[in-house]
């Protein structure tokens, strides 16, 4: 894994794309839970995992958990270890179905990790508060997290297509 | 892309949509319709027990873990109506006449409940 200046570059353009995009969608309210959020930056970590490699894409992922933790001031609140939670076990999940199951393309593997996404969310929303009264709101999170996991998929195939991501790697021979 | 990936992207996708839109109507379907109780919490544990049926229209203030919570019933339905949380998630939500739909406030731990009166346990 070379990592040299072009490289840096390039990961910390994405870093920044990943954040500016989970700011954003911060602002879009959540169902019933506070905290659950749609999951748009998984473009990004998606592009990355399939174009570049697994371990840039985990640090990718976390560092925008931790950046927006700290840009939004939730650092040390309920919502930064849902987002964290969330983060970790979608991640797994996806870098699993990438490299051990090859049966899916990215739209699958992003809807797999839409919902594993949520539900890391939502058992952290659980634990914290208490209450098993909570798991109602998983259907319609989940539905919209199936919705949202394709149109994300979609978008990183699409981008991956243009060839944007492999040029940089040809050029800059990492 | 490649038949055999994308036929397997369609069976996951759709006997996940299947599972999240069956577990969708019953939630939305399975309720109790009348006699209903509201159970106001702060964190697991009950602070208040409402009676819906009366349909009064009465204020409630609840102490959260971080503030006091303004609780309002009216009609048979019961809402947040002010809270000194960041996001006002809860009191957006508006009232509430059904089961199946708590309101949650989480910066404050609370949430209020609504169920059936047969599930009220007499507590002295």
């Amino acid at each position: 894994m070379k990592w040299n200046t072009h490289k840096i570059a390039l990961m910390g353009i994405l870093t920044a794309g990943a954040i500016i995009i989970a700011i954003l969608e911060s602002f879009i309210p959540s169902i019933g839970i506070p905290g659950v959020k749609l999951g748009l930056a998984n473009i990004v970590i998606l592009i990355i995992l399939y174009e570049i490699g697994i371990v840039e894409a985990i640090i990718v992922d976390l560092l925008r958990v931790l950046m927006v933790g700290l840009l939004r001031g939730t650092i040390v609140s309920m919502g930064f270890l849902m987002s964290l939670t969330g983060a970790v076990l979608s991640l797994g999940i996806m870098i699993l179905l990438y490299l051990v199951v090859k049966k899916f393309s990215i739209v699958g593997v992003s809807v797999v990790g839409s919902i594993f996404h949520v539900t890391g969310q939502i058992l952290i929303a659980m634990a914290f508060l208490g209450t098993p009264y909570i798991v109602f709101y998983l259907p319609i999170i989940a539905v919209s997290a199936i919705i949202t996991g394709v149109l994300v998929g979609i978008v990183a195939q699409l981008i991956i297509r243009t060839g944007v991501i492999k040029k940089q790697k040809e050029k800059y021979k990492f | 892309m490649d038949k055999k990936v994308l036929r397997n992207d369609l069976i996951l996708i759709g006997s996940l949509l299947v599972l999240a839109v069956i577990s969708l109507v019953l939630v939305l379907t399975l309720k109790t319709k009348k006699n209903l109780v509201a159970k106001v919490y702060v964190q697991n544990e009950v602070v208040e027990v409402i009676d819906l049926s009366k349909k009064e229209e009465k204020d409630y203030y609840v102490q959260g873990l971080k503030g006091q919570v303004h609780i309002h019933t009216k009609n048979g339905g019961i809402a947040i109506v002010e809270s000194n949380c960041p996001h006002q998630d809860c009191v957006n939500m508006g009232y509430v006449y059904e089961t199946n739909r708590p309101i949650i406030c989480a910066y404050n731990a609370v949430y209020i409940v609504i169920e059936g009166k047969a599930n009220f346990d007499v507590e002295i």
